[in-house]
This record gives structure tokens, C-alpha cells and sequence, in this order.
């Protein structure tokens, strides 16, 4: 244990996941004085040699409040860095398959006309040959403008045939609706106009401005127009159900039965425990997944199928691990697992117009944890980097306890949870200062993920920003509303990049549009969604983990801490449950008074010093 | 499509203006699909473009617009503009290869949506 004399500068280091803090104090006359905070991104994998250079710009960027440099630093106490590598994954258990077309998720904003047509698809030309009272819906591609177009209807409409719809490609159903003798519905903007079949029953249905459809969107409605058997409506269900809201759709009816919903082989996992193990299927989805684990917990491993996604996630881990420790696979256990439900919107194959499906999907956050010898050679690099003296100060979770402790209105018994991007980590510490700890999979990095897919992003950047920033909705050249309703304005006119479009707040008071298809309430939506999904359950579960007698009761304080405590929403949403629920206090931690939720550890290890 | 005069401004929807001469000409035409598709009425002002200034032109037909939308349409330039802005600043300024028929529909699906409050869609260059 290094000493330290009156007015030796020494330091309290984290290493992080993502971020390395740092906490800086000197002993003056006996009385503990903090010097500077200083926070830097972790640099490697936590717990390894790699993150000297991470340590060396935390304690620069501490040391900027001070008038001392980085000599002047005689003692560094570390947290006991063990490292815990976690993966994500996301599966669906459901695929959507269309053999023939059937525009689900197709919503164009302009449709023609009103109403239901039923009838067989045919092209403009075709109808020439039709007979007086023949139920048909021509399919206009761009081979004739839309004036032509008009005018086939209009002739065919004169020899008494019975137009009963039109399938439009490019974006004229208003056109065209407003030329031609009687009022049907069309729907446009149907790209790959080719893929539609002729000759096919079709039954084309659009609301009246400001409504949505009310046949296609119910089972029994496509039955009565296309004929369709009870074996036959119930494989079509699924496509009405996916129509429920839109103002516009199509369903043609083909011999193949059109749509299919299939159910993936997602594979199973067999959980691992102390007495017994258990193999769970997951296509039943993420309940029974974490029921189990919690039933079984502490598990000893979790083992995947090969060939199947969820048994590649555990593998991939695994093997991550396996090459940082030089470690036979064999010997590596996964610490913990979690799994959430998801509804996904994938592309559908087969589509004629960009149409989507949603589909049941499980996301997965595995963790492996690796044993102390890594942290030792940390040690070993950072005594001969940077010339000081290191030592390692007590575990994680007992220095968090001691951090969380300086936030005004805390004491003992306490508990705390680190709301990180790969973990969630909580500890209890009792009235006589004894510490249970435990680390569950699960944290920011997986709400991201949550945001990315469930709103079809395809970019993790993008759903990051929006996880963190409030957004609102464009609403004129001078004002947005905000997600509460309440505008705000602006002296000069916005640019037109933003104009009716859902953005991110960004600091500094930068607008960031995002250039996607989504509204501002299922962008909201989503976003709360995904952060109660991950958070909840887990920080209960951790919690029932350490409380007395596994009962969440029991505990009278919760202090949160980590980078996802900063959250904009998230502590909010967290307090609410623990406090509604279970009666606990809980609150985003203000480390010595002013530092909100960051530097807990490191703040820790200092203030330990006191106690020894 | 002029429904009724209101007492302040002269039309009750989006104004187009354009010199007499080049109502016959496609561009125009386009714009006026294109405003027609987005169903939002619109309104000729067969005198608005006196001079060579569009931009102008463009703005008086925006302020005498209930919308406060206006677009003036040249031989070869097109522009969107509305009552609020500086006139010198227009929404939009379309010319030269900008001005494929294409980008004409999209500018008149613009000027409406700009009344509609909706996201405006991209004119990219060399649509053909």
C-alpha cells in the first residue's frame, strides 16, 4: 500500500468499458482535499495492458483543474478491472414469405378516388376486349401517360365495362382519379408494377381522406370479397392484421395462397445451473429464457446449438474470450445471459413496392467474465509507464458503494446500480459496510440495438443519437414542436432539410433530421419502449439478487450511477417502478456533490483511503 | 379552382405565376400535376411575371397567396418561394439541368407539401 505524505498528489483510477475516469486528491494536514475530475475513452478491452494509454489521458484531463502535472502524481489505486466481454445479438422468430404479390406495408400519401373494387387484374389495353358488365382492375404501368391512361378507363367505362379499381406505378391515382367518369379507388406508387399479376381477383380499398381502411384489415372482409375458405382466412390473417391503419391496400388472390408467416428454427439454448440443467426452446420467446435463468442462477454455463444464431452469439463470445486469455474454449463459462422480445420490420421478398412485414424477433446479451490475471499485468504496465506507484483498491462495486456514498442525502445501508453499456452491475452495502455484488448482461448497448431494429434502421449511429436525444417535430419554417407538445420558435427560417421532418435536439441548439420514414410518436414510442424492456427486469433481477432474503423491500436507498444515469429519461423511468412498485428511494447519485452520476468508483478509491 | 375571394388575399391556394406566353409550356404543366396530385388548390395569375425577376415574382405570388405559398416558372428556371421569407431567399431555385420535367411534378408535390406541413422530396440534378 503506497503512503502518501502531506501534499502528495494520488489518483483514483476506473477503468470502464467505454470510459476511464479519474479522481485526484492530495492529504492536507490530515484533511482529504480533491484536486480534479478527469474522464477519457477507455483504449482496448477493459482489465488489459492496452488501456495505459486510456489511464494516462484521464489523469491529463484531471489534472487540467490543477496547477501540478503529471509527475507530481505519486500513487495511483485502481479498481480491480476483471474483464467482462458481452455480444448482442438479435433473431427473428418469424419470416414473413410471399410467393405471389401482396403489398402489405405499402401506404402510399396520395391515393385516388375512394371505396372498394373487386375484380380481375388486367392490363389498359386488355380492356378494349372486355364484355359490357365485366368486373375489372386495369394495372397502368408508364407506357402511356397518365392522360391516356384516363382516357382507356374512360372508353372502357363508356362500353358499359365494370372498372372497378386501378393499381397505378407511378404517383398519379389524384391524377387520374380527377379524369375519369367514376369514382374508384386507385392505389399508386407501386414501384415494380411488373411483379403485379393479371389476370388474377384483386380487391383494391381506399379510405376517405383521414380514415383508414375498414374490408381489407379484416379477415372476414377479404374472405367475403375473394371467396375464400375458413382454411384460406386463417393464412390470411396475418396480412389483414399487418393492413390494420393504412389508408390504402391491395390483396390479389393467387393459387399459390400468397402469403405465408414461417417460423424460423431460432434453435434452443441449454442453460447450465449448479443442480440441474435445462433446455430452452426459443422460439417461445424471451420470458421463458430469463424465468429460467433466474431459477437456475447463479448459472455455471450456457451452451448453444452450432449452426443456429443464438448458438453462434455464445460462441462468438466465448471465442473472444478464448483468444484474450490464450484459454481453451472449453474452459470459458458464460457469467449471464438476457433476453427481450422485439418486433422487428423486415423486407419482404417477393414485394412489389418496398412492402415490410413485422416479425417476432428475441434480442440476446451475452457475458463472459474472465479471472484477475489480466488485471495484474495492467498493473505491472502502468508502474513502468507512468513511473508512479499502482495498487489495486478493492473491488468495483465496494469503491461504487463508497463513491455513491459522498451524494448528499445517502448513508448506510445503501445500494447501488452502474448503468453501463455493456453491463448492469448493483451492489448492496449493509449498515457494518459489507458488500454482495453482482453483473448482469444487458445495458445501453442493447437498447441500441433494441432502437436500430425494431425501426428498421440498419445504423447503429443513428439509433445511438436517438437514445440519447430528445427529438421533435418540424412543424413550419419557423417553429417545431417538441414531444410534449410545446413549440418552440425560431427568428430566422429553418432550412429546408428539416421541414416536416422528426428531429434530434442535439446540444448547442444543432437540429439533426432524421432522413427516415418515422413519426415522432413511434420514434418516442420506441425509444421508452426499449429502455424499460432492457432496464426494468434486469435492474429487478439484479436487485432480488443482493436484497436481504431476495426481497427488494427491504432495500431503503438506490443510488444510480454510470453514463446510462445520465440518460436525458432513463433514472426517471427507473425511479418511477422502484418507487410505485417497491417503495424504494432511488435517484440518480451526485457524487461529491456535484459531479451527478460519473466518477463514482474512482471518487471511491480515494475516499477509501480514508477508511484504511 | 378560385372558390371564394377572401378580403385579404387574392386566392385561396397556391399561386403560380408565369409569363402568358409559357402556360403552354411543359414545365408548367408538371408543376401543376404536381400540385394537383398533393390535392391542394392552386391558382393562376395569368399577369404575374412582368420582368425577367422570378425570385420577385415568385414572393408577390406567395404574399397573395392564402397559403403563403408562390411559385413562378420561367423558360428555364423554376422557384419556390413563400410570403415569410426574405425576398432575395427563396425555398427553392431550380435552373438549367435542374429543370427536367421530372423536377418540374416534384416541385409542384413541394410547393403543396410546403402547405401541408410534409417532408419536401429531394429535386436531384440529371433526373431524366
Amino acid at each position: 500500500m503506497p503512503v502518501c505524505d502531506n501534499k502528495d498528489l494520488f489518483a483514483g483510477v476506473d477503468v470502464g468499458n467505454s470510459t476511464t475516469e479519474a479522481a485526484l486528491a492530495q492529504w492536507e494536514d490530515g484533511v482529504l482535499q480533491y484536486l480534479g475530475t478527469g474522464i477519457a475513452e477507455t483504449t482496448g478491452i477493459k482489465g488489459t495492458p492496452e488501456n495505459v494509454d486510456g489511464v494516462r489521458n484521464a489523469l491529463l484531463s484531471a489534472l487540467e483543474e490543477s496547477d501540478r502535472s503529471l509527475n507530481d502524481v505519486s500513487a495511483i489505486y485502481i479498481n480491480a478491472a476483471i474483464p467482462v466481454i458481452g455480444d448482442l445479438s438479435m433473431s427473428t422468430i418469424t419470416e414473413t414469405i410471399i410467393t405471389e404479390s401482396a403489398m402489405i406495408g405499402h401506404n402510399p400519401d396520395t391515393p385516388g378516388g375512394a371505396g372498394i373494387g373487386t375484380g380481375r387484374t388486367i392490363s389498359l389495353e386488355g380492356m378494349l376486349n372486355c364484355m359490357p358488365g365485366e368486373k375489372v382492375i386495369p394495372v397502368v404501368d408508364t407506357h402511356l401517360t397518365f392522360h391516356q391512361a384516363a382516357k382507356f378507363i374512360n372508353k372502357a367505362l363508356d362500353a358499359g365495362v365494370d372498372v372497378q379499381a386501378a393499381i397505378v406505378q407511378e404517383n398519379e391515382g389524384v391524377l387520374i382519379s380527377n379524369r375519369i367518369k367514376k369514382k374508384i379507388p386507385i392505389v399508386d406508387e407501386v414501384t415494380i408494377i411488373d411483379a403485379v399479376p393479371i389476370g388474377m381477383q384483386a380487391v383494391v380499398e381506399v379510405a376517405e381522406a383521414g380514415r383508414s381502411i375498414m374490408v381489407l384489415s379484416n379477415p372476414y372482409g377479404i374472405a367475403s370479397l375473394l371467396g375464400l375458405d375458413a382454411k384460406a382466412t386463417r393464412k390470411i390473417a396475418p396480412l389483414a392484421i399487418s393492413l390494420i391503419g393504412n389508408r390504402s391496400a391491395v390483396v390479389i388472390k393467387t393459387p399459390k395462397g400468397g402469403i405465408k408467416q414461417k417460423k424460423i428454427p431460432i434453435g434452443s439454448l441449454n442453460v447450465v445451473g449448479k443442480k440441474y440443467s435445462q433446455e430452452i426452446d426459443l422460439s417461445k420467446g424471451a420470458g421463458e429464457l430469463v424465468m429460467a435463468i433466474e431459477k437456475m442462477a447463479p448459472i455455471i454455463d450456457i451452451v448453444g446449438a452450432p449452426g443456429t444464431a443464438v448458438g453462434g452469439l455464445i460462441n462468438r463470445i466465448k471465442q473472444t474470450l478464448s483468444e484474450l486469455e490464450n484459454q481453451s474454449i472449453s474452459d470459458i463459462r458464460i457469467r449471464d445471459l438476457f433476453a427481450t422480445n422485439a418486433v422487428v420490420p423486415q423486407l419482404i421478398s417477393g414485394g412489389v413496392a418496398g412492402e415490410f412485414s413485422l416479425n417476432a424477433a428475441i434480442g440476446l446479451a451475452a457475458m463472459v467474465v474472465s479471472n484477475e490475471r489480466m488485471s495484474r499485468s495492467l498493473v505491472q504496465q502502468l508502474k513502468v509507464k507512468l513511473g508512479v506507484d499502482v495498487s489495486v483498491g478493492g473491488t468495483e462495486m465496494e469503491m461504487a458503494l463508497l463513491g455513491a456514498l459522498t451524494t448528499p442525502g445517502v448513508e448506510k445501508p445503501l445500494a447501488v446500480v452502474d448503468m453501463g453499456g455493456g453491463s448492469i452491475d448493483a451492489a448492496v452495502m449493509d449498515k457494518n459496510g459489507r458488500v454482495k455484488a453482482v453483473h448482469m448482461a444487458g445495458a445501453g448497448d442493447m437498447v441500441t440495438m433494441l432502437i436500430d431494429r425494431e425501426l428498421g434502421l440498419e445504423d447503429i449511429v443513428l439509433a445511438e443519437e436517438m437514445k440519447i436525444t430528445p427529438a421533435a417535430q418540424v412543424k413550419s419554417l419557423f417553429h417545431l414542436q417538441l414531444e410534449d407538445d410545446r413549440p418552440i420558435f425560431f427568428n430566422t427560417p429553418l432550412d429546408k432539410k428539416y421541414y416536416g421532418r422528426v428531429v434530434l435536439l442535439k446540444p448547442r441548439d444543432q437540429l439533426q433530421p432524421v432522413k427516415r420514414e418515422i413519426s415522432l410518436q413511434k420514434l418516442v414510442a420506441t425509444r421508452r419502449d426499449a429502455k424499460k424492456k432492457v432496464f426494468i427486469p434486469n435492474i429487478l433481477r439484479a436487485l432480488k439478487r443482493i436484497s436481504p432474503g431476495r426481497n427488494i423491500h427491504a432495500i431503503e436507498q438506490i443510488v444510480l450511477i454510470g453514463g446510462c444515469a445520465l440518460d436525458f429519461e432513463l433514472p426517471e423511468i427507473i425511479s418511477d417502478v422502484l418507487m410505485k412498485d417497491f417503495g424504494v428511494v432511488t435517484g440518480s447519485g451526485n457524487v461529491r456533490g456535484k459531479l451527478g452520476p460519473r466518477n463514482a468508483v474512482a471518487t471511491g478509491l480515494i475516499s477509501a483511503q480514508e477508511v484504511y | 379552382m378560385r372558390e371564394k375571394k377572401s378580403k385579404i388575399y387574392d386566392f385561396v391556394g397556391i399561386v403560380i405565376c408565369t409569363k402568358k406566353n409559357l402556360m403552354g409550356y411543359a414545365n408548367v404543366k408538371e408543376i401543376l400535376y404536381g400540385i394537383e396530385e398533393e390535392e391542394v388548390p392552386f391558382e393562376v395569375w395569368q399577369k404575374g411575371l412582368k420582368t425577367e425577376d422570378i425570385v420577385s415574382a415568385a414572393h408577390a405570388a406567395a404574399i397573395r397567396s392564402i397559403f403563403n405559398v408562390g411559385v413562378c416558372c420561367s423558360k428555364d428556371a423554376i422557384v419556390i418561394h413563400h410570403s415569410k421569407l426574405e425576398k432575395r431567399n427563396p425555398l427553392f431555385y431550380l435552373s438549367g439541368d435542374q429543370c427536367t420535367r421530372k423536377n418540374a411534378r416534384y416541385a409542384g408535390n413541394n410547393a403543396a407539401r410546403l402547405v401541408k406541413g410534409l417532408r419536401l422530396k429531394t429535386m436531384k440534378k440529371h433526373e431524366r
